[in-house]
């Protein structure tokens, strides 16, 4: 009954359009996007050119990009805390408690997802669609062009992997945006917020947008593969 | 001047010798097929050809100049040749962007390329998929998709690794008559891979075999042009005034059969007659017994040791020769 009475009212708040709840789903999204988007700029090419390129080290650099994979949001939260406080490398920034700060968390969090996959998906992908680009006189950039449109759908899958994962962290942002209401208060801070104060309306209200917009770029995701009859 | 030269060329893999030819030369504008068992080194050939693969020794020529393993030599060197393997992958683009692919890095302008594309397309017979996802084609249709994207750039060269292996007939048979096209406008040097002797005979006049990566003797083949005409309800080839086969698969015509060597049977006969000549060869070869018989053109024949004793079969011998009509294959037109 409980569940039900909070449910009813949280939907109630999404349809009221409620501006602190509107407020939080901003900065959410606003974190996030940038952070997936940095993210994507640097592991795209990274995780590219570490999958097609041959060089001795390869097998240590992709175990450890996949060991990076399990690094705790709390290790991260810690060790750019470390570098942002007022007595670390970085504090003259003043970046702390700040979304740049939630950001360049989130950045070295999923960064290693986006190279992991991104190499997972040009390594299996079939070899032969760079020998018939060869044999047609491509490139080495015209080939990489080539890999790259091929391995598209996979390397999509791989940042929408990270966008749900940033997304959906707490720690980070809990430890580096500091919850602060109206500056850096994310859904997950708010919603963790508001299970301590045994309020419920808004936390479930708050996880019922961040499973829709899961769901959201999910179907989108399938839509644009599906249009394209992959 | 051969298009290619290859002398004292090795491929070496964990150890072993894959590929080892002291000599080999390929004339511009002819048709070779490159034949072999498996794990006779034709994938390797076909690797350097098309320039993907160095070897580890000796020297590769190309229009009279030696090939440099360099990546911007290479490409360069690539654009002459178009490779078409025997499961050719689509880019996840339509029909007629595949096909222009070559034309497209080579910075082809848009109307020049539709031309072109739609000219491979037509020799290839699917013109009317040039708009089509090409990744949805059937297999056969992948295939003459590839041979129209390796054509579309003009190549002096094109290599085929066995074309047909995975096709069904139609497609074969369309297949076929495209390297036939090739092979008699003389424009184009083919080199077809392929593990069906009939069909190597009846397209390319020119063998390369291969076995242990080395060039072996050009086995014995029974392929003959001749005249096919109707008679009592049914079609035969004539290839010698008392050479004659059944040929029920194909229309009237001038054409080329290839008749399978160990589908045929002899037994010794009183007269001459039609299909009826003189054992000239007999020999004992990978535990079959090979034999010639003088039908006015040379008629190799082949069967097994038991067979061939009950026979009673001996040199000049006056012999009968029985040609099932499932052992003859025929290519009209060529």
């Amino acid at each position: 009954m409980f569940f039900l009475e909070s449910l009813q009212a949280a939907l109630a708040l999404l349809l009221e359009l409620d501006p602190e709840l509107l407020h939080i789903v901003g900065v959410s999204l606003n974190v996030s996007l940038w952070s997936t988007l940095a993210a994507c700029i640097v592991g795209v090419p990274a995780g590219f050119f570490i999958g097609i390129a041959r060089f001795r080290l390869k097998q240590a650099v992709i175990t450890f990009f996949n060991t990076m994979l399990a690094m705790p949001t709390v290790v991260i939260g810690l060790l750019v805390y470390s570098l942002l406080s007022r007595r670390g490398m970085f504090g003259s920034l003043g970046w702390l408690y700040t979304q740049k700060a939630m950001i360049l968390g989130q950045i070295i969090l999923i960064t290693p997802i986006i190279i992991a996959f991104t190499i997972a998906a040009v390594g299996r992908l079939d070899d032969r669609y760079r020998r018939t680009a060869l044999t047609l006189g491509a490139s080495p950039l015209q080939v990489g062009l080539v890999i790259l449109r091929e391995a598209r759908f996979s390397i999509m899958a791989a940042i929408v992997a990270a966008f749900g994962r940033v997304i959906s962290e707490i720690g980070i942002s809990m430890m580096l945006g500091g919850n602060a209401k109206g500056f850096t208060r994310t859904m997950t801070t708010a919603m963790a917020l508001e299970y301590d104060k045994g309020e419920f309306v808004l936390a479930l209200g708050l996880g019922i947008v961040l499973l829709s917009i899961s769901l959201a770029v999910n179907v989108l995701l399938g839509y644009v593969q599906g249009r394209t009859g992959r | 001047m051969s298009l290619f030269e290859l002398s004292g060329v090795r491929v070496v893999y964990e150890g072993r010798v894959v590929l080892d030819l002291p000599r080999l030369a390929i004339e511009e504008n002819t048709a070779y097929s490159l034949q072999g068992p498996n794990g006779a080194g034709k994938s390797t050939l076909l690797g350097i050809l098309s320039f993907l693969s160095a070897p580890h020794q000796g020297e590769v020529r190309f229009e009279g100049s030696a090939v440099r393993w360099t990546e911007p030599a290479l490409r360069v060197l690539r654009r002459n040749v178009g490779l078409v393997e025997q499961h050719p992958v689509m880019f996840s683009r339509s029909v007629r962007d595949n096909v222009g692919y070559g034309l497209a890095i080579r910075g082809v302008d848009k109307a020049r390329r539709n031309h072109l594309v739609d000219e491979a397309l037509d020799l290839v017979g699917l013109s009317h998929l040039a708009e089509v996802y090409a990744p949805r084609l059937s297999g056969g249709e992948t295939q003459r998709v590839a041979i129209a994207r390796a054509l579309a750039s003009r190549p002096k060269v094109l290599l085929l690794d066995e074309p047909t292996a995975s096709v069904d007939t139609h497609n074969r048979v369309i297949i076929e008559q495209i390297v036939a096209d090739l092979r008699d406008r003389g424009e184009t040097t083919v080199v077809l891979c392929t593990h069906n002797r009939s069909q190597a005979a009846a397209l390319c006049p020119e063998v390369i075999y291969l076995e242990d990566g080395r060039l072996a003797a050009r086995p014995a083949s029974n392929s003959y042009a001749g005249q096919f005409v109707a008679e009592q309800g049914r079609t035969w080839c004539r290839i010698a005034p008392l050479f004659c086969v059944p040929v029920p698969q194909c229309g009237p015509g001038r054409g080329r059969v290839v008749i399978e060597p160990g589908a045929v049977r002899l037994s010794v006969a009183e007269e001459p007659g039609l299909n009826r000549g003189a054992l000239t060869r007999i020999r004992l070869e990978d535990g079959l017994v090979s034999l010639s018989v003088d039908l006015g053109r040379p008629l190799h024949v082949q069967m097994g040791l038991a067979e061939f004793k009950d026979a009673g079969l001996e040199i000049g011998a006056l012999v009968q020769v029985e040609i099932p009509a499932e052992a003859v294959q025929c290519f009209l037109g060529s």
